[in-house]
């Protein structure tokens, strides 16, 4: 299937072709499986052997759910969530960022290291903190309250401050005998050059902030303040045998995020890929 | 310290020189302009996480029931935290876990990298399909894994057998359960890693590699002398923060090993220990003793690796 | 050098400023609890004049949501002032108990919640729950409920919830594979020797892979049922010590082992990835043992359904042997309408209450006059086998330490399960890491 190239085909990339073909089972199974059993019944899922492909193709599963959840609000809490946190952790990270990899001021390092420092603390332990002090703001059961405290992210700012200390100094230098304000200098000219590490932080910050489990149980109340993935789990109690549903939960809480990687993926990837730095 | 972090140009220009040195006014203006940059960073990071974990502190000296009520122990955690026997098997665990998944993500996560940057067939569809796993929930993709590798009814053991091979309780077996967690959290990271790091590939100037063609360098040596090089600060972005991330591994085994589960020894980590004591048991005064530890012990390793990072790490000079 | 420390104090002033920022949010706390404690008596005050009051109500089980908002709707046609909004939080990951924590720290916890027995101390000493002894003295509900389970709420003479619910536990069995392999079905009057006798003339006339039963390291319905029929004890009377080097007790656990040795149930390592609920909806194990909570999920399980049906428990040394456990409804102590609170809790106890909520066929109403209701509900199945012994039922051990002597349980006996190391082994490892949390 190779062969209809008229340029002759290297065996170095036969077995490459391999070695990414089996890699991409490994990394596509799950999905597949997920899906496969997400419309079987609950009989055939504990099959043993079990089937591949749904023997009784049945969808009851994805109609217990919706009919279970007021799906339309609960995705559009997920997506204001994610787009805001998202829209936040860009501004926000790479203006710090900027000022750390690129501006020599008192205290850099100190500050930087207080940065840092919040990555390497437990994630968990600022679960009940965190839950007090928008309770002290009156947010307890907001939409607001899902995204608050994920607007701030160390991760961000660290990934752009590499990103930004890896970019040549020559335009920025230019720039500077221009006598052009930093402002502009990071708006117009290193903004746009830290593109592909904000591709990164952008995938990074929509997988958070759509996948964030815990938090907003514990801060909102409310089925129609809740998002997609809490939502789901509330659920699942009543279901712990019942494969099928738990799949189909799976499957609408990944699915969105899959579709919305496809549509825009030449957008994320040429946004990695093709940034025009030629050093 | 500021050594340590420095990347830049003007990495000589230490605070205390600079400050009997003139100041221009010049650099005056950039000072406020970089803390104008960091302030609401450096606020909501204030507020949200480093008071939270100053009280934190706090609470590692105190016994803290369920409801936040706290009577002063002094140092009667730690020395607890010294003589509990979980709490070395965890940090075995969180070891075991750091020390075999960051290394083998990180080669395999840039051979992935390598691999798609190159002018292979289909190259898109790779790209795309590889990075699938990477925008998954972990509580979603934990499921389906558990139920992949159940030795009942799994499709794993089912294949096995299929094929005349001897099938096995994977998950609850303790000497293949935590192999089962790191690939998951594998599968889970090496994706994200791959984009990072494709990133970082996209920032080398092909100026480089036409050198190198011309100088006759074949594929492996221009990877081995100009890819990684280069790559150098992102690998290093990536190192940092798979091992930060591999101290803190949780999600993925709370899903998956129950405690009745034989591995649930073998498998449970550092921060399982502290959710457990912390919200299982609501022994918030002694979790926070515990978060404390895992914090001193990913700050260690982390600033070790700063140390490091002179030695191999090359920002653009 | 003056321009250098004007800018640095800038700096510092930021930092201060946002240190600043985080401490306002503290005192803007106590601000703002002043004037929810002034706003909550004065609610208090207008509930009494029957002015409008609304509660939130804190459940963790979705099963159960409908039979909680017919309740609610009970309540509130009966008393037009109160509205009530159901908080269902999932009990699963632990989340209902992190976030009544949470909210109870900070004062915003729903009114009235469910508890259960394991969490009932620890929340009791942290001055959660209020007091219910004068309410409960004036209704009937001292004497319209099994003793057993109002006592599972009462701590130092003084009661702090209310029963909603129990569960105890049956032997359900498979028809079909017992047709199959053409032997009778279990009786309501079976031992625990019956028991072995049928394991044993199943065993090879069941299909490949089937198993007679199954013995999952599961303390409540299983091993402590033999435990206490036997005359052992997990804690002593005192409450200083547990009784896992009894030989009683031992021979309490053993007598599931040696069902797993003798190849009548999947092993320990099998059963605790794939559940024995699991492999009886899954038709792997032809009898198992299902706590009454189980009753749903199998009615609805379109596989098994119509094949199964259930018998009481056998009995250990001649004994009728069941665990009780329950619910309660308890009431915030800090909430803002106490009064009202109290109020809707102690009707949740009443027949009609108890009645609405038996009759959804979810849970055993804990009420005596509301039992019938859950066989009645499923008349399908013999499902009086759950409530014909109630009074010789034995509740649950608790202790303020139930969560972390119930995981220190789990992880020695399932060494003695797999066998890893012998059960008095493993109960001398377990008793020494068990008694200190009695303290």
């Amino acid at each position: 299937m190779m062969t209809d190239s008229k340029k002759k085909i290297k065996p170095s990339h036969v077995v490459v072709h391999i070695l990414l073909i089996a890699g991409l089972f490994i990394a596509v199974f799950p999905f597949f499986w997920m899906i496969c059993t997400s419309f079987k019944t609950s009989g055939e899922a504990m099959l043993i052997p079990p089937t591949i492909l749904p023997e009784h193709f049945t969808a009851v599963a994805y109609a217990t759910i919706m009919s279970a959840l007021p799906f339309a609000k609960v995705y559009l809490n997920t997506i204001i969530s994610t787009v805001v946190t998202t829209v936040a952790q860009i501004i926000i990270c790479s203006m710090a960022a900027y000022a750390f990899a690129r501006i020599e001021f008192p205290f850099r390092n100190a500050i930087f290291i207080l940065v840092l420092s919040v990555l390497m603390v437990p994630g968990q332990i600022f679960l009940i903190p965190q839950y007090m002090i928008i309770m002290h703001l009156g947010l307890l059961d907001t939409i607001p309250a899902l995204f608050l405290p994920n607007l701030f992210s160390a991760f961000g700012t660290f990934l752009l401050r590499q990103t930004f200390m890896s970019l040549p100094k020559e335009m920025e230098e230019a720039a500077i005998v221009d006598g052009a304000g930093r402002n502009r200098i990071f708006w117009q000219i290193m903004f746009p050059l830290a593109k592909p590490g904000l591709v990164s932080l952008v995938i990074f910050t929509v997988r958070f902030a759509w996948n964030d489990f815990m938090w907003p149980l514990i801060v909102n109340t409310s089925m129609d303040k809740m998002t997609l993935g809490p939502a789901l789990s509330t659920l699942q109690g009543q279901y712990t045998t019942e494969y099928p549903t738990q799949m189909a939960g799976a499957v609408l809480a990944v699915i969105p995020l899959v579709v919305v990687f496809f549509i825009f993926q030449n957008q994320f990837i040429e946004g990695i890929a093709h940034t025009g730095i030629k050093g | 310290m500021h050594l340590l972090l420095s990347g830049s140009p003007v990495r000589e220009g230490c605070i205390m020189k600079k400050a009997k040195r003139k100041v221009s006014a010049r650099q005056k203006r950039d000072w406020g302009f970089a803390y104008l940059y960091i302030a609401p960073l450096v606020i909501g990071l204030l507020i949200f996480y480093i008071w939270p974990f100053i009280q934190n502190i706090w609470f590692s000296f105190n016994d803290v029931n369920k409801f936040n009520m706290t009577t002063f122990v002094g140092l009667e955690n730690y020395r607890k935290l010294f003589q509990d026997q979980d709490v070395l098997k965890a940090f075995g665990n969180t070891l075991k876990y750091v020390v075999i998944t960051v290394p083998v993500g990180l080669i395999l996560s840039i051979i992935l990298a390598a691999l798609l940057n190159t002018k292979i067939r289909g190259k898109s569809i790779y790209r795309t399909l590889y990075f699938l796993p990477a925008i998954t929930m972990s509580a979603a993709v934990a499921m389906v894994w558990k139920w992949m590798f159940n030795e009942q009814m799994g499709v794993l053991n089912s294949a096995l057998k299929v094929l005349g091979l001897p099938t096995h309780n994977w998950l609850t077996d303790s000497g293949t359960a935590l192999y089962v967690i790191m690939l998951v959290g594998l599968w889970m990271s090496i994706g994200y890693n791959m984009v990072i790091l494709l990133a970082g590939m996209q920032g080398i100037s092909p100026s480089y590699y036409e050198a190198a063609a011309i100088d006759g360098g074949g594929a492996f040596a221009q990877f081995f002398h100009i890819t990684v090089p280069l790559l150098s600060p992102t690998i290093f972005f990536v190192v940092i923060t798979s091992v930060i991330s591999g101290f803190q591994v949780f999600d993925v085994v709370y899903m998956m090993i129950g405690t009745t589960n034989p591995a649930f020894d073998d498998t449970q980590t550092v921060v399982s220990l502290f959710y457990r004591e912390a919200f299982s048991y609501g022994h918030k005064g002694y979790a926070a003793a515990i978060s404390i530890l895992i914090f001193a012990v990913i700050m260690l390793v982390t600033l070790i690796q700063f140390i490091g990072q002179k030695k191999w790490v090359n920002y653009d000079d | 050098m003056k321009k250098f420390g004007r800018i640095l104090a800038g700096g510092l002033a930021a930092l201060t400023g946002a240190a600043l920022l985080a401490g306002c949010g503290s005192s803007q706390a106590t601000t703002s609890t002043d004037k929810a404690s002034a706003s909550g008596s004065a609610t208090t005050a207008a509930a009494s004049s029957g002015k409008q009051v609304s509660l939130s109500f804190g459940i963790w089980d979705e099963n159960q949501r409908d039979a909680m908002q017919q309740m609610v709707d009970a309540y509130e046609k009966e008393n037009p002032n109160v509205s009530i909004t159901i908080q269902l939080t999932p009990y699963k990951g632990g989340e209902y108990w992190t976030k009544l924590e949470a909210s109870a720290s900070g004062g915003t916890a729903p009114d009235v919640f469910w508890i259960n027995v394991l969490h009932m101390d620890s929340y009791q000493q942290g001055g959660i729950l209020a007091d219910l002894t004068d309410d409960i003295k004036s209704s009937d509900i001292s004497t319209s409920f099994p003793e057993t389970l109002v006592n599972n709420f009462v701590r130092g003479g003084k009661n702090y919830a209310v029963p909603k619910d129990f569960d105890t536990n049956a032997l359900w069995y498979n028809k079909d594979l017992f047709d199959q392999a053409g032997v009778a079905y279990p009786t309501d009057d079976m031992s625990y020797d019956d028991l072995v006798n049928l394991c044993k003339e199943l065993k090879d006339k069941l299909p490949d892979g089937v198993y007679p039963f199954a013995c999952p390291v599961d303390f409540q319905t299983w091993y402590y049922q033999t435990i206490y029929a036997n005359g052992g004890y997990i804690i002593s009377q005192d409450g200083k010590s547990t009784g896992y080097d009894d030989p009683k007790t031992q021979e309490g656990i053993q007598c599931w082992i040696d069902l797993i040795n003798d190849g009548y149930s999947p092993s320990a390592q099998t059963l605790s990835e794939t559940g024995a609920d699991a492999m009886f909806e899954g038709q792997q194990i032809a009898m198992n043992f299902a706590g009454s909570y189980m009753v749903p999920e199998y009615a609805e399980n379109d596989t098994i359904k119509d094949k199964i049906n259930c018998v009481e428990i056998p009995t250990f040394n001649g004994k009728n042997d069941n665990t009780i456990n329950g619910l309660g409804f308890a009431v915030y102590s800090k909430s803002k309408n106490l009064a009202e609170a109290k109020k809707f809790a102690i009707w949740l106890g009443s027949q009609e209450a108890q009645d609405i909520q038996g009759k959804t066929g979810v849970v055993i109403s804990a009420r005596n006059d509301a039992q019938k209701d859950f066989a009645a509900a499923n008349s399908q199945y013999n499902l009086a086998a759950y409530t014909n012994h109630v009074d010789d039922a034995y509740p649950l051990p608790v202790c303020v330490n139930a969560a972390e002597l119930y995981d220190a349980e789990s992880k020695w006996i399932t060494k003695a399960y797999t066998g890893e190391m012998s059960l008095a082994d493993a109960c001398k490892s377990l008793k020494e890491e068990a008694d200190p949390l009695l303290k």
